[in-house]
């Protein structure tokens, strides 16, 4: 075989491997759509409208169980718009594992690729969680045809080759799925959806948050929206140095913490055509009597006196839109170093100790909370939870989930409902007596 | 021609003679074909491991929507890996709710059948599940599930209920292996 004819080989091999991952063409723009994500110096773009972190429980991250149970593992995304509507998609190291184990399913198949070296990255990404899990000799000795794990992967990308057969261990899969959602370091890949907002039914997560606007009224601007992320904390407030219940009996004081968020109003800035009446001649109809002359070179009347609409200006209006906190839950859990610490070293020195509750929620269970918006569209929301009793020493990991209405503007949706996350921390110490020689 | 002449006396002992060989031949045989096989120990990790599963699987499975959520995941945390326990955690929402919403109460008892699959630090069991009453949204009070234990420092924990691919993989693997 020659060399160019090999080269044609090679490319339609390659093009009938990738073709089903990444099937939809680019037609919105001619250039790089990637151009209108990342700067020249390959920074995001500070025109993106950041749409924050939504999460959904799709079926293809759901573990059967026996007696038809199963458990629900949440996909977790954070995604952006981008100027023309297209929307970027980065999913977490666990939601991109099993995107890529079901691109169909999972909408991973639908992106235009993937930042970073495109589909390399992928490859780069399954060797780098699930490369030492694979059986490799014995996947060398039954396919010797496979000369790289990148030959391996591309045939377990494009269906080919059953992954899952190939594994001889099993940890990395658990390892993945208990890793922090929210670390950003762990998302690795752009995923880019050409229209994603116009087909936002379509997208990951579908359509929270995304900027949907009315089409602009002729002869003016286009109408533009602003999204201001939104500020959530969650912190003790007081007191300086809580003590595990039953270290505080006298006053029982326990630990306060506080849930508060801030959701700047959503600016919808949208122009208004202005007409005028005016006085014209207009040709003259059947059965009309002529009154006026259409122009100045008419020899007699040929016309009838008319009013029309005539367009005068475009008239801009800015509106703040409040995008109001729907829904506030805040949990405490003991952190693993705190867990392993409780259970190993002072159950060393103090026998018997054990962890009495890992994991609670604190709103709703030990408060509530409330929320409103201001004249100016700012909307807060604000939980505290008063005296909560920890039994435990260490720290605490607080984690603040949120959710918004979504915004609207004479009955048309502007945003969709947003996601609000924050975390925190809370160390709770224990007074431990010891022997002095 | 020669006469041998035996007399009664010495006939009957004959006779005792024989019938007692051949009863100690026959008890002989016997004893042999009944012995006992002896049958392979089970190793230590192998003993600890399917225990793992089994009080995973059992914790799980235990079900009161009285006790709560948090009691029922304390409990399962508790015979689990920190990884396999966040899992749990964290998918369990929409299971949780279904037993609250049906007032599910149920015990189990697991019985190891087979031990799958085997690394150094993790190992596969299948095993077998009974109720004392169903689940919502299933009739059964016996089913099978195929688990993973993973070895820690303090020992060998339940990790996390196998994906079905996985299982699909590992039935696969079982039967080529077989053949």
């Amino acid at each position: 075989m020659n060399s160019r004819r090999y080269l044609l080989m090679v490319v339609l091999v390659l093009g009938s491997v990738l073709s089903p991952l990444f099937t939809k063409t680019v037609h919105a723009q001619d250039s790089d759509p990637w151009a209108e994500v990342f700067d020249s110096s390959g920074n995001l773009r500070s025109d993106l409208v950041d749409l924050g972190i939504t999460t959904e429980t799709p079926s293809w991250m759901s573990i059967d169980l026996p007696f038809n149970q199963s458990l629900n593992l949440e996909a977790n995304y954070h995604r952006y718009e981008t100027a023309d509507g297209n929307i970027v998609v980065l999913p977490s190291a666990s939601t991109l594992f099993f995107m890529a184990m079901n691109p169909q399913e999972s909408g991973l198949s639908d992106a235009v690729g993937m930042m970073g070296n495109g589909y390399g990255g992928l490859i780069s990404f399954l060797g780098l969680v699930a490369g030492d899990s694979v059986d490799w000799s014995r996947l060398s000795q039954e396919h010797p045809e496979y000369q790289s794990p990148d030959q391996f992967w591309n045939a377990v990308l494009s269906g080919k080759e059953n992954v899952w057969t190939w594994f001889s261990g099993w940890g990395f899969i658990t390892t993945l799925l208990s890793m922090s959602w929210d670390d950003a370091a762990l998302r690795t890949a752009y995923l880019l959806y050409m229209n994603g907002a116009k087909n936002c039914a379509s997208l990951p997560s579908g359509c929270s948050g995304v900027v949907t606007t009315p089409p602009p009224p002729v002869m003016c601007p286009h109408s533009s929206v602003v999204v201001q992320q939104p500020t959530a904390t969650i912190k003790k407030i007081a007191p300086n140095n809580p003590l595990v219940v039953g270290q505080d009996t006298k006053e029982r004081r326990g630990a306060d913490v506080q849930a508060s968020i801030t959701v700047p109003p959503v600016i919808f800035t949208w122009y208004e055509p202005i007409f005028e009446e005016q006085h014209v001649c207009r040709g003259a109809g059947s059965g009309e009597t002529p009154d006026c002359r259409t122009s100045s070179g008419s020899a007699g009347n040929d016309g009838v006196s008319d009013t029309e609409r005539v367009f005068k200006e475009c008239r801009q209006h800015v509106e703040h839109l409040p995008d109001a906190v729907v829904s506030l839950r805040a949990t405490a859990t003991l952190s693993a170093d705190s867990k392993a610490w409780i259970i190993s070293k002072l159950g060393q020195t103090h026998y018997g100790a054990y962890v009495h509750q890992e994991s609670f929620s604190l709103i709703p269970g030990l408060a509530s909370w409330s929320g409103s918006c201001n004249g100016g569209g700012t909307c807060t929301a604000i939980g505290t939870a008063l005296r909560v009793p920890f039994a435990d020493p260490g720290t605490f990991d607080l984690r603040l989930r949120a959710s918004t209405k979504g915004t609207s503007f004479k009955g048309v949706r502007i945003t969709q409902p947003r996601s609000i996350s924050a975390d925190g921390k809370l160390q709770v110490y224990v007074t431990l007596p010891a022997l002095v020689p | 021609m020669r006469t041998l002449s035996i007399s009664r006396k010495s006939l009957v002992v004959l006779l005792i003679l024989c019938v007692l060989v051949a009863a100690g031949i026959f008890a002989i045989n016997f004893l042999s074909a009944n012995r006992p096989t002896p049958t392979p120990t089970p190793s230590a990790d192998d003993l600890q491991a399917s225990s793992a599963v089994t009080a995973g699987v059992k914790a799980f499975f235990n079900v009161n929507y009285q006790e709560g959520k948090d009691a029922w995941l304390n409990r399962f945390c508790s015979t689990s890996s920190e990884a396999g326990c966040l899992v749990a955690r964290s998918g369990s929402t929409a299971l949780w709710k279904r037993y609250v919403d049906m007032k599910t109460v149920t015990t189990a008892e697991v019985t190891p059948l087979q031990k799958v699959k085997q690394t150094a630090d993790e190992q596969v069991w299948r095993v077998s599940i009974k109720l004392s009453a169903p689940l919502p949204g299933s009739e059964k009070t016996t089913d099978e599930a195929y688990a993973s234990a993973i070895r820690e420092k303090a020992g060998w924990k339940f990790d996390r209920f196998l994906l079905d691919p996985e299982i699909q993989a590992l039935k696969q693997l079982g039967k080529a292996n077989n053949q």
